[in-house]
């Protein structure tokens, strides 16, 4: 299992727990948003690749933006930069999905 | 000559588009818009054509000046296995729209699938291409009709059973593995798959041939899984499945002359042994 995807999940998941107490405008988007991500990092989190050198930097990128966004809700941010660290947090767990999926071993 | 492959943006596809315009074919990569189009942009000879087999309009236009098609697109699994009438869809209606767009001189390479040999565990291997066909799931039974609409075509025909084919790069395990520990598996390595394809556009003789990597390749699941893991330098911990399924041993002695065959398990090995360095795995 690789560390910084359980560390990005862990940060995800209280990153939740702050949503769901707090009173944020975007609310239910962000939770859906932020919950589909979850899913797929857990889809993800054991992938060997994570571990080679192109996966590592992935999953460092993934665990920066989780960390940033939680920072985020745990300070004063705006609403416009929780939105695009959100954005970025998807686009690093779409990356990782888009690898996984290509280096799904197929036996027909 | 032009050469119209279906799926040519897939695994096996992209080698033999690759293969093909090495060769001096001029080549045009059939595939859905929405697949990764990137690796076949740099390959000189090979001209993209997004399409859908489900579309004959757009295999039309594909195949006009196509005088060989080599015919590799398919829905696999798993995904042919959750959706029966997509699979029948795409991988026999859309072979009959394939068949239907280009004119009845066009040589046919189709790659069917030793799967459709169904589960042969408990028989003498190795399988022999004049063992009958039996469906043991959608993605066979989807082979086995369109194997017959193109026998049925009357167009020059070869009808490819290939075996699983294998990759030297780095593959993620699924939940449960597709074979069994003590189950006899033969793969064939992709560039060799490649190599059959090219060889029989230049024999085009109406035949089905069982195309697999050899003695070398042959095998039980559990070795192969830990020989292919061992030499990427990666420790896994398969499932494997309770009942056997439809991979075994293959008797390529009627495809054996085509001199496909040239990559041995020990240097498929070699081959992952690179890869598992230059991915930082070893």
């Amino acid at each position: 299992m690789s560390q910084l995807m359980l560390e990005a999940k862990e940060a995800m998941e209280k990153i939740l727990t702050h949503i769901g107490e707090g009173s944020h405008p975007d609310k239910e988007t962000l939770t859906a948003r932020l919950q589909n991500s979850v899913k797929i990092v857990a889809q993800n989190q054991n992938k060997i690749w994570l571990r080679t050198k192109k996966g590592k930097p992935m999953a460092e990128a993934l665990q920066a933006a989780a960390m940033n966004m939680l920072e985020q809700f745990e300070g004063e941010a705006s609403l416009s930069e929780i939105s695009s660290t959100m954005d970025e947090l998807e686009s690093q767990v779409k990356m990782i999905s888009e690898e996984s999926r290509k280096r799904s071993m197929v036996v027909t | 000559m032009t050469v119209l492959v279906t799926g040519g943006a897939g695994r096996l596809g992209y080698e033999v588009a690759k293969l093909l315009a090495a060769n001096g074919y001029k080549v045009k990569a059939f595939d859905l818009p929405n697949v990764e189009w990137s690796h076949l942009e740099t390959i000189q000879g090979v001209e993209p054509f997004k399409g859908d087999l489900t579309d004959p309009t757009s295999l039309k236009k594909a195949s006009r000046d196509a005088e060989a098609v080599v015919h590799l697109a398919a829905l696999l699994p798993p995904r042919s296995e959750m959706n029966r009438s997509l699979t029948l869809k795409v991988n026999v209606d859309g072979t009959r729209n394939l068949i239907d767009a280009i004119n009845s001189e066009t040589h046919v390479v189709f790659a069917s699938s030793i799967s459709t040999y169904g589960i042969t565990s408990e028989e003498e291997p190795p399988i022999k291409e004049q063992h009958p066909q039996k469906a043991h799931n959608n993605y066979s039974e989807s082979k086995i009709m369109a194997e017959k609409a193109i026998k049925q075509s009357g167009n020059p025909y070869t009808s490819l059973r290939v075996a699983p084919v294998s990759v030297a790069d780095l593959l993620e395990l699924p939940d449960t593995v597709a074979y069994k520990t003590d189950q006899r598996v033969e793969f064939i390595y992709v560039e060799d798959a490649a190599q059959a394809i090219l060889a029989c556009l230049k024999e085009a003789k109406p035949t089905v041939y069982n195309i697999g990597g050899g003695e070398s390749w042959q095998m039980n699941g559990e070795e192969y899984l830990n020989r292919f893991y061992g030499a990427l330098g990666v420790e896994v911990e398969p499932n494997y499945p309770e009942e056997y399924t439809a991979v075994d041993w293959y008797d390529t002695s009627r495809s054996r002359h085509l001199g496909y065959q040239r990559t041995s398990f020990n240097q498929f090995e070699q081959k992952l042994v690179i890869v598992g360095e230059e991915l930082g795995l070893r």
